[in-house]
């Protein structure tokens, strides 16, 4: 539910309940996918700032053919694959690294970074191959449908059925490994 | 794989710990968004999405800080964003029908195009320049797009055709306005670099624009469709080492005009797309564009193409080996090469 915001903000800034309204909905869908691409809760944080104010600018441009979460969901994952991909963007020397810095880390990010740093569960999942931690997070963790999970990586339902079946052998023999409380039948 | 093991996986997911949303990111974003508000029409509040403001001021400041740039410059600027405010008011969609496509100039002011070198690259086998934004409103990466090009040592002329092209992304995260970020682009063609040295020995050139289309009579450069319809686009795979993967873009050219189409006047436009809404306009398409004459050996195809006469192209194309390009739809597009080069 959208925190009560000053009637003078909502005078001014008459679009700002929209995006508002959308990182209270989808904001954690949103950070955790991010997270679960670049494995990084500060880049994670950046990407997600820049998908939402992306979508509110461009906000006149969506069709409405998909939710607006799977639209934001696309998005993010878009971006964190054009991140972490960038081939011409490693030559490009803009002032990533200022913009960075000027940006304040609070304690409490760098707790959250910490600890899920810390975390051996999301060490597994990121070492499985993007293209299958990617369905692997949409349907088991957000628990889109894979009709959806389609929609927000621009493939086809086929094969995001393809990529799931390989991508749960993979996660299943990973945890088993891991002692992580799943038995891994085929290992037998 | 059972509905149990279905149910016990996503029960494990759940169990990844949270990945916050917190207050103070989200706070961030509205202030981000405020702020950008803010920076449209001189505190005039009313959001007008995907439209640029430029105002007349905005020339000046930029004019003045680009060192040993006089007054004419100055007029020059002052236009120029005056021009730009009207052209991006009205945004076009993309069609992938259409015969024409209005580009309008970005709100940048391009600087110091010059070779050098990038940290980790061999000496001299980069291109830089200095891009300073003349507007009142930050401008972000995927806000515009740029052709980098080329012309042989010593010819400094657009108009007579370049050698070599590429799109090119403007500078990852924003510059803001009024404020100049430094860009470099490391090229791969192969006739750019000296054979030893890598050093390009070749003169760029470099323009960018806005990431969205406007009415051609408003438009700085208008890119026309050829006559050449083209059809049975196929990638295929070529080669994938540690860094690098090659496709090859197969496509088939046919002339439908009644007179003989040379390849060496169109450049070929071509896109991956990750969903039916990204064209090449977009950041997030894998975006090449590419002479029609042969480049390899094993390249075999006429240099006309005669009226109604259909002929069989291809384009290899080398990315990054993470690049998904079987994932995504190939588009080709083959645009009459503008007055003054692209």
């Amino acid at each position: 539910m959208p925190k009560a915001r000053r009637a003078s903000d909502e005078e001014a800034f008459p679009d700002l309940p929209r995006l508002e309204e959308w990182m209270d909905a989808y904001g954690s869908d949103v950070i955790h996918l991010a997270y679960s691409y670049v494995h990084n809760y500060h880049r994670a944080e950046d990407i997600a700032q820049d998908v939402f104010l992306r979508a509110w600018r461009n906000w006149a441009s969506f069709q409405g053919n998909s939710s607006v979460k799977t639209w934001l969901l696309s998005i993010t994952a878009n971006r964190a694959k054009d991140y972490l991909r960038s081939w011409s963007a490693k030559h490009e020397v803009a002032d990533d690294g200022d913009a960075l810095a000027a940006i304040s880390v609070s304690d409490t990010a760098t707790e959250v970074a910490a600890k899920l740093d810390r975390d051996e569960l999301w060490q597994t999942v990121h070492r499985l191959p993007e293209k299958y931690r990617e369905v692997v997070i949409l349907y088991y963790e957000r628990e889109l449908s894979s009709q959806e999970v389609a929609e927000v990586l621009g493939i086809t339902e086929q094969a995001v059925r393809t990529r799931l079946h390989r991508g749960r052998q993979l996660l299943k023999r990973a945890l088993s490994e891991e002692g992580m409380g799943f038995h891994d039948e085929s290992r037998r | 794989m059972t509905n149990r093991d279905d149910k016990d996986l996503q029960n494990i997911m759940q169990q990844l710990s949270e990945v916050p949303f917190r207050d103070e990111l989200k706070s961030r974003v509205l202030n981000a968004a405020k702020a950008e508000d803010l920076a449209l029409a001189g505190g005039r509040r009313k959001r007008v999405p995907r439209t640029w403001y430029a105002g007349i001021a905005s020339g000046l400041v930029a004019a003045a800080a680009v060192i040993g740039v006089g007054i004419g410059l100055e007029r020059h600027d002052a236009e120029q964003a005056a021009h730009q405010a009207s052209a991006t008011s009205a945004s076009v969609s993309f069609q992938l029908d259409a015969k024409q496509y209005g580009m309008a100039q970005a709100p940048l002011q391009i600087s110091n195009v010059r070779v050098g070198t990038l940290p980790g690259d061999p000496k001299d086998s980069d291109v830089l320049a200095d891009l300073t934004n003349t507007s009142d409103k930050p401008v972000h990466e995927s806000d515009i797009f740029g052709v980098l090009s080329f012309t042989p040592a010593g010819d400094n002329n657009l108009q007579t055709g370049e050698n070599w092209l590429t799109f090119v992304n403007g500078p990852s995260g924003s510059i803001a306005p009024h404020q100049t970020a430094q860009w470099g682009f490391h090229p791969d063609g192969s006739t750019l670099h000296a054979p030893l040295t890598q050093a390009i020995v070749e003169t760029p050139h470099l323009r960018f624009y806005l990431a969205h289309l406007v009415p051609t009579d408003m438009a700085d450069k208008v890119w026309t469709k050829s006559p050449l319809d083209v059809s049975q686009v196929q990638v295929e795979p070529r080669v994938v080492d540690g860094r690098a993967q090659s496709v090859q873009i197969d496509a088939r050219l046919t002339n439908r005009s009644k007179s003989p189409f040379p390849l060496s006047s169109a450049r070929a436009v071509i896109w991956f797309a990750s969903s039916p809404e990204q064209s090449f306009l977009s950041d997030g398409s894998i975006r090449f564009m590419y002479h029609l004459t042969p480049e390899y050996k094993d390249q075999v195809w006429p240099s006309v193409v005669q009226p109604g006469q259909s002929i069989a192209v291809n384009f290899r194309v080398i990315s990054d080996n993470q690049s998904d390009f079987f994932n995504r739809m190939a588009h080709v597009m083959i645009i009459n090469t503008p007055q003054g080069g692209f």
